[in-house]
């Protein structure tokens, strides 16, 4: 295996990652005040 | 103070300029969130003031008061109770327009009686004595407990002032405008009694706003010897608003004179012809039409010079890099999926150009107040204008901005049609689509055809939109009780610096968004569609080599024929031969297949991933042959040798994108603005088994 080769796989799992991350782990925002973590109390 | 960072809240009535103030503050060092539309979306910026002290700005959704009507409203309230918030304010800035200034006083008097240090900035100033309006500064300084701030944000004057007083806001009286106790003395004392440490004001919002700050929680207060009933708390809002309201009447009786007979009535004549319920109607098509005209025509120019740069550049790294699947990559996956966005960058700027232009005239809001006739009769509401024409950008934006109709059942309706309307997304799907199926000439020697086209694509959603909604008013049984309040502003020359910070901004969204998505898929396509399973695809030089039609081919054509028997038997192809039957009856092949499924993702990706296939083995040494175009347009059937993007493909394709649900972005938000699973599964169904259904019938009509 090249080292063109190596940094296509590479490129290709970081690209998979940030559409996985993007779509599946998306970061959860706070909620409205009210809620027990909402930073209100 | 140096050194350290203010922070600064913008809040004010909408159409007071405040977004302009924001820009005069902040210039280019903004960062947009995501609240909805020009006057409701959360920009944070930062400035440098005196003394080198930074402040960091917020620009707060526009609201009328403190008693909130709507979520965006809320977002206001919410930040001024919560001491802990982040972004709570060491200052306040309200601003307000002079012509408007006792109604903007209102929420003025409410933030002053929250004790925070607030500063009144009356903007417009230019305008004075065009209508005759003097205002005695010291008199409102002394009345209203403040310092002000006179500007104009269209002349950029008074900015410093506004400056010097934010510097200095540490001085600013905090004494209350009205004493919360009048509005009913007995309860307020009990109130007083309950909780000793608290602000009363404060309390009072809590208790009315139906939320939980400090220490105090509305379950406390319930159940107790003060407890009110709604209709009891509503008498009492009504009645803080009357003392509102006669306390500024005073303050202003001697604080701004208005000479009526120096005032010019051009704003009511333009009135009367712009909501004219036959030349309204006429004169906003009009509009429309030279819009889309305009981004045909005007476009055409950068487009072909972007589409021929790509093809430069891919066919120039080819010759100059080391052969290898990197260089493949970079040539035909990286290179065209990115032109595939980068191409569409003038018309998604002339949209937003345009779009910007009418916000900032004021005509916009003509066009909800004169759009309402038309919406109550669908089932909506005149603000449900602003969505739908939001949604010609985003349809994530533009469903949050559904949370200003106060009417659930107008909301929902609206969160479930918005998605009809146009995006920014499937501009380049039209824009590609258009120049391939419809011929680039003039009708009646004024209509461009392929910008009739689009218009008519844009009116397609938007009629799907109101259509739908019809058909929703029908079968929702959800009760309703509909009122339309709606402002209509001054209207206004365009401020340049503001129409050229909107279209950079949105014109950076669209790159930044969608071209993170293009890029990481257009990896993902290229190595799917160079990679494969089973012999078939290691062996093909051989296999197709041996095969007796391939005797008479060139070498380029032999390695054509290669490319495109390893590209159907690459896991991208098995996939896409996988969905074929499903597809097929539409008139579209495997190719198209795999683009509208990764659509899901973005559906300006269509593009980009046409590109990448249609790249993967191709020659792209040669750059006449490498514009996205022209390898669409020359794309061919390889059993009936028929163009792939005929008329009939064109037309089914072009429906199908007008009127599938292929957002998943949308479809979250939808499951947010409704909190139920149910709304957006109806919209994937509905949207796009409508659009299969369209789209067959389409093809089958004109094959």
């Amino acid at each position: 295996m090249d080292i063109q080769q190596i940094i296509v796989y590479l490129l290709v799992a970081a690209a998979t990652a940030f559409l996985v991350k993007k779509y599946f782990f998306k970061k959860k925002k706070a909620g409205n005040c009210g809620g027990d973590d909402c930073g209100c109390h | 103070m140096a050194g350290s960072s203010l922070k600064i809240a913008l809040i004010g009535n909408p159409n007071t300029g405040k977004t302009s103030v924001f820009n005069l503050l902040t210039g280019l060092n903004q960062q947009v969130g995501n609240y909805p539309g020009i006057t409701v979306e959360r920009k944070v910026g930062s400035c440098r003031l005196p003394n080198g002290t930074k402040g960091t700005i917020l620009d707060l959704p526009g609201t009328y008061s403190l008693n909130a009507s709507s979520m965006d409203e809320n977002v206001v309230i919410e930040l001024l109770l919560n001491k802990n918030d982040k972004d709570y304010p060491d200052v306040a800035v309200v601003v307000t327009d002079v012509e408007n200034l006792k109604r903007n006083l209102l929420l003025f008097t409410q933030i002053k009686d929250l004790e925070i240090p607030a500063i009144l900035v009356i903007n417009m100033a230019d305008r004075m004595d065009k209508k005759g309006i003097t205002v005695d500064i010291p008199y409102l300084e002394s009345h209203l407990k403040t310092r002000i701030a006179l500007i104009s944000s269209r002349k950029g004057t008074g900015i410093d002032h506004l400056k010097e007083l934010i510097v200095n806001y540490a001085a600013l009286p905090t004494e209350p405008c009205l004493n919360a106790s009048s509005i009913d003395p007995d309860y307020f004392n009990k109130l007083r009694q309950t909780f000793p440490n608290q602000l009363l004001y404060k309390l009072w919002l809590v208790i009315t706003q139906d939320v939980n700050f400090g220490l105090i929680d509305l379950k406390e207060l319930q159940g107790t010897a003060f407890t009110k009933t709604k209709s009891e708390l509503k008498r009492l809002q009504q009645k803080e608003t009357i003392k509102r309201y006669q306390f500024i009447n005073d303050v202003l009786k001697t604080g701004q004179v208005i000479d009526h007979s120096k005032a010019n009535d051009l704003r009511a004549k333009l009135d009367r012809v712009l909501t004219h319920r036959i030349f309204g109607y006429v004169i906003f098509f009009g509009i429309l039409m030279l819009i889309f005209q305009s981004i045909f025509s005007w476009s055409e120019i950068p487009m072909n010079f972007i589409d021929e740069s790509f093809a430069w550049l891919s066919a120039f790294t080819s010759q100059h890099m080391q052969p290898g699947k990197l260089t493949d990559l970079i040539t035909q996956g990286i290179i065209p999926g990115i032109g595939g966005v980068v191409i569409f960058i003038p018309q998604i700027a002339f949209l937003f150009l345009f779009i910007s232009v009418l916000e900032e005239t004021g005509y916009m809001s003509r066009v909800v107040f004169l759009m309402d006739n038309v919406m109550k009769r669908f089932g909506l509401s005149g603000k449900s204008v602003v969505p739908l024409i939001s949604g010609t950008a985003c349809a994530i934006p533009a469903i949050m901005a559904a949370r200003n109709i106060e009417n659930w059942r107008e909301r929902l309706i609206t969160i479930l049609v918005t998605p009809f309307t146009t995006c920014s997304a499937r501009l380049p799907v039209y824009s590609i689509l258009i120049s391939l199926i419809i011929p680039n000439r003039y009708v009646l020697g004024i209509f461009n055809l392929q910008g009739l086209t689009l218009m008519l694509l844009y009116l397609l959603g938007f009629t799907g939109a109101i259509l739908s909604a019809w058909i929703l008013n029908k079968v929702l049984d959800i009760k309703h009780k509909s009122f339309f309040v709606a402002e209509m502003p001054n209207y206004k020359l365009p401020l340049l610096k503001n129409i050229g910070l909107t279209v950079l901004e949105k014109t950076k969204a669209f790159v930044y968004g969608a071209g993170k998505i293009i890029l990481a898929l257009s990896i993902i396509i290229w190595f799917l569609g160079s990679h494969g399973p089973g012999k078939k695809f290691s062996d093909a030089p051989a296999i197709v080599t041996a095969m007796p039609q391939s005797k008479t081919l060139t070498e380029s054509q032999l390695n054509d024929a290669i490319a495109a028997y390893q590209l159907e038997n690459s896991y991208i192809g098995i996939a896409g031969k996988g969905i074929e039957p499903v597809i097929r009856p539409l008139g579209y092949d495997w190719k198209i297949g795999i683009a509208i499924v990764s659509s899901f993702a973005a559906r300006e990706v269509f593009v980009g991933t046409l590109a990448t296939i249609y790249n993967i083995g191709s020659s792209a040494e040669n750059e006449d042959e490498g514009t996205i175009r022209q390898r669409m347009a020359a794309e061919v059937n390889p059993v009936t040798g028929e163009k792939i993007f005929n008329f009939a493909t064109g037309a089914s394709l072009l429906l199908f994108y007008a009127f599938a649900m292929q957002c998943i972005s949308t479809l979250a938000i939808t499951k947010k603005e409704t909190n139920s699973w149910k709304w957006p599964i109806i919209q994937l169904v509905g949207m796009s088994g409508f659009a299969y259904i369209v789209s067959f019938i389409t093809y089958q009509l004109l094959k």
